[in-house]
């Protein structure tokens, strides 16, 4: 199978810090990936269009991200994580903010892979659901934005 | 100078944005628009000094936009920014005219690099 690089913080600083002003990033947490979570998923496909990567924000982070993005306010963050449901425009923000973390699972030797869409874990296409349970490659980051607060990012490849 | 970002992605157009200013080049007018079609109706109304265009967009692609541009008379220096490039990409980019490609990963380095030479 091919191989698909995992990030770490630095990385992931360089990358979406450029989105989100004084982003902190450490390595580890605990992912809740269950479907009453609430986690979003961004799904990346190999050409062939199997799923070979997922990047999860757990459901505070993906209200944070979601709302900081177009920096709505605090209070609409909380109130999304609180509920575990996103807005049309938080989760627009979600699909862009995924679209940049496809960078985070390849490089110059990796093969091509892209975003496919965004989905909730509940929701999740069958390929990816098998992907979330079986993959062997993943790690866990602590993200935190002033103001915003933060959650749980991970990564998953083939 | 007048500036403009054309990318279909806004996180892209921030993430330029933030590069070009992080690579020292502030103090421009910066305007912005998500696919090449629109961008062709900018380049002709407001005449940008330097384009920055992605590859892959909905409607025109950055290398239409070029050629439609070359093919209309439109004078601008031109180049592309985007997260993949071949040699086929970086040979067809040039040879519609193209001053340069910036691919992956992008950092306020190869910015100064690239775009030194255009940007005063």
């Amino acid at each position: 199978m091919a191989a698909y690089p995992l990030p770490d913080a630095p990385k992931i600083v360089q990358m979406l810090g450029l989105l989100f002003d004084g982003l902190d990033v450490k390595a580890g947490g605990t992912f809740d990936q269950t479907p009453a979570g609430g986690a979003w998923f961004g799904v990346f496909v190999a050409d062939s269009g199997e799923p070979v990567a997922l990047c999860g924000a757990d459901a505070n982070l993906a209200a944070t991200l979601g709302c900081a993005f177009s920096l709505l306010p605090v209070g609409v963050a909380k109130d999304a994580a609180k509920a575990r449901e996103l807005t049309g425009v938080m989760i627009d923000n979600m699909r862009e903010i995924m679209n940049i973390c496809t960078r985070l699972v390849m490089d110059a030797t990796s093969p091509h892979l892209k975003l496919d869409q965004v989905y909730q874990t509940k929701s999740l296409p069958a390929p990816a659901t098998a992907l979330l349970g079986a993959s062997k490659s993943r790690r866990e980051f602590q993200l935190q934005l002033p103001k915003y607060g933060g959650g749980v990012l991970t990564f998953l490849t083939v | 100078m007048k500036i403009l970002i054309v990318d279909d992605s806004t996180a892209m157009r921030m993430i330029v944005k933030k590069t070009l200013r992080l690579a020292g080049f502030e103090g421009h007018e910066i305007t912005e628009v998500d696919d090449g079609a629109k961008a062709l109706a900018a380049i002709k109304a407001s005449k940008p000094d330097l384009v920055l265009s992605d590859w892959n967009m909905p409607n025109m692609t950055g290398l239409q936009l070029l050629e439609s541009l070359s093919s209309d008379g439109v004078k601008v220096t031109f180049g592309f920014i985007t997260t993949e490039a071949t040699p086929d990409m970086r040979a067809k980019a040039m040879g519609a005219g193209a001053k340069f490609l910036i691919s992956k990963p992008f950092t306020p380095e190869s910015f100064k690099e690239h775009l030194g030479a255009h940007i005063r």
